[in-house]
């Protein structure tokens, strides 16, 4: 098969992880302690790829793009980064997606920053960049595209985007617009170098394609965009979309297909799918629930991408509804735990006031850190475990909003997860030192990240052993983990002190 | 002909900027146009945008200049098209753009007179920005 077009990224991204999501999250830190190539292994090993290099598994947004050009009669394909050189005589068009090209989203940049070593991702990235084969492509006169969640992060690399010759940078939701870019890449017709696609010209249901090949873990969309509105996050700005069960199914079926074990709803909000607004509705989720375990089976696992602590409240005060969920559509004797990522980002409702007035709803800001505990209380009994975020350094923070934070941690002691704090990041500070976090970061910040540094260890072993690595082929990674949380033990205290210098003088 | 993408320029405003002829980056430069930006949509009810950008800067450094823009822009779907500081391809473009578009404005950093001349010569609207 002859690719003209041809879509890929870097190991980092191009992975299954072992089939465990979460282990993907190392991949955004430096190697500690550890060789580099161990380290990537661990978060990032290589996919099973047929003879065309075409990988088994591919992440959604790239699968999505693969789609829309298919269907639009392009010869095109995703090809893992270590099988680019079959395609170097007949590529016109490569195609780079990522979700954190340079290493500035979070957590990357706060690995970054406190170990003021160069993350993985980054590093694998600018390798993908300046390999043979990519040099020779384009010394051949092939379009480089680039786009995904990180778009943005291009107009920061400059330099790198002219060293390495990238035509286009496009940022936003592609469906709409991607043939037509691509048949001008392929024409030779004169690009423009940025694009951003606006909320307007977003795609309908209708325009967003069923992918033709398995997604990572086989994450699976069932919602676009968020109403809640929050400052610090883009995909609010996006029209809300529910994707309809059919369409759903047909993408479980892709990957179940290609033998993937499991699915992952993804949504910003899960529970939110078929909701009016911020109220969930339990209709339209026991509907989901019920036709995806139907589809897939009792052996596989299934998770949330992510569900708001606010959404859990409500639907179990109101309905029991996470309860029955659980009861009769996840648990079983194969699967024992959902896995989700939520957000808590502070404690502090005057700051939660502020900067995500309606993460909360429908229960006032000035609730919020009820909410959070009780959300992390009904997820405990239920068996879900959360990895949840924090984020230091925002705009108009106070050191009592810290504290606020910090007690919540407390709070949260109680209950099986993973918290994980993120610093807010200003891009120009991050662009002039590596080390800016020294330069940034208060003493009460500190105790939060060693708050969650001693939450996540606490948690871990019971995690890793009775839920997340049970399985025996994992027991390498669990071995690799457990040396590296003793190793991290130490290294977090040594780390803790050199930040401790720059605050006290 | 002028180069369009489908749907992205089509019902679009088009803008040529004149970058400051520096290379000294200058936010404020990219603050006023993303308010022109605003005050066009508001005029025009068009919510698309070319930039069609003439600056000395090579490709894509010229961008550093206009990142704030890039970074701030949430509503409105932009494309940028590079010209260099080639005012003989520039008078190409503006008069195709004069027989394809119906908005075609100027928005021009002060000390870049040759090419707010050029555009006024073909009836081109011009705003020309101080440094603040």
């Amino acid at each position: 098969m002859v690719y003209e077009v041809v879509l890929t990224t870097d190991r980092t991204m191009m992975s299954n992880h072992h089939g465990k999501e979460f282990l993907g999250f190392i991949a955004t830190g430096p190697a500690i302690g550890i060789p580099e190539k161990l380290w990537l292994w661990i978060a990032a090993p290589k996919i099973k790829v047929d003879e065309l290099g075409r990988p088994r598994e591919a992440p959604y947004g790239l699968r999505k793009v693969e789609a829309k050009l298919i269907d639009e009669g392009f010869k095109a394909a995703i090809i893992d980064p270590d099988h680019l050189d079959k395609h170097l005589d007949t590529m016109k068009v490569l195609m780079i997606g990522h979700h954190d090209f340079f290493a500035y989203g979070p957590p990357s940049s706060e690995w970054w920053s406190l170990t003021g070593k160069e993350p993985i991702n980054r590093i694998s990235f600018k390798r993908l960049m300046e390999s043979p084969v990519v040099r020779k492509a384009k010394e051949r006169g092939v379009k480089i595209i680039v786009g995904g969640p990180a778009a943005w992060q291009w107009l920061w690399e400059l330099d790198l985007w002219r060293k390495w010759g990238v035509d286009t940078v496009i940022e936003g939701e592609v469906e709409k617009v991607i043939a037509d870019i691509v048949e001008k890449a392929l024409n030779d017709e004169p690009l423009p170098d940025y694009i951003y696609i606006g909320p307007r010209d977003s795609p309908s249901l209708e325009e967003i394609p069923v992918i033709k090949g398995a997604s990572v873990n086989g994450l699976v969309e069932i919602m676009r965009g968020c109403p809640r509105g929050c400052k610090f996050c883009s995909v609010t700005l996006r029209p809300l979309r529910h994707i309809p069960l059919d369409k759903i199914r047909e993408e479980i079926r892709v990957n179940i297909r290609a033998g993937i074990n499991g699915i992952i709803l993804h949504s910003e909000d899960v529970l939110l799918y078929g909701a009016d607004g911020v109220k969930p509705k339990p209709e339209p989720l026991l509907k989901l629930h019920e036709m995806v375990v139907e589809e897939i089976g009792e052996r596989s696992d299934l998770a949330w991408a992510h569900a708001s602590l606010a959404a859990i409240k409500y639907v179990e005060d109101e309905y029991k509804l996470v309860s029955k969920l659980m009861d009769e559509y996840v648990l079983n004797d194969y699967r024992r735990f959902l896995g989700v990522e939520v957000g808590i980002e502070t404690g502090s409702p005057r700051l939660a006031k502020i900067i995500m007035p309606a993460k909360s709803a429908p229960y006032p800001p000035e609730k919020w850190p009820d909410v959070v505990e009780d959300a992390f209380r009904i997820m405990h009994e239920n068996k879900i475990i959360p990895a949840a975020t924090i984020i230091l350094g925002l705009p108009q923070e106070t050191p009592e909003d810290v504290m606020k934070t910090a007690e919540l941690i407390d709070r949260l002691r109680p209950y099986r997860s993973i918290i994980v704090p993120m610093f807010f990041v200003p891009m120009g500070a991050l662009k002039k030192n590596k080390w800016f976090l020294r330069d940034h970061i208060k003493r009460e910040h500190i105790d939060v990240m060693y708050k969650c540094f001693e939450h996540a260890i606490y948690w871990a072993e019971d995690i890793m052993s009775k839920f997340y690595l049970k399985e025996p082929y994992l027991f390498p990674v669990r071995m690799g983990l457990r040396l590296f949380i003793k190793y991290a033990r130490r290294k977090v205290r040594k780390i803790t002190e050199q930040l401790e210098i720059p605050v006290k003088t | 002909m002028v180069p369009r993408l489908k749907i992205l320029e089509e019902e679009n405003v088009d803008i040529i900027v004149g970058l400051p002829n520096t290379e000294q980056v200058r936010e404020s430069f990219a603050i006023q146009l993303f308010q022109f930006i605003n005050n066009l949509a508001i005029k025009t009810g068009r919510k698309r945008f070319t930039l069609h950008i003439v600056s000395i800067k090579p490709r894509p450094m010229y961008i550093e200049d206009l990142r704030f823009l890039l970074q701030h822009n949430i509503a409105y779907t932009l494309v940028l098209r590079y010209y260099r500081h080639d005012l003989e391809k520039i008078n190409e473009l503006v008069k195709a753009l004069k027989r394809e578009s119906s908005y075609v404005y100027g928005f021009v950093f002060h000390d870049f007179k040759e090419l707010s001349d050029l555009l006024r010569s073909h009836g081109v609207e011009v705003e020309e920005v101080e440094q603040r």
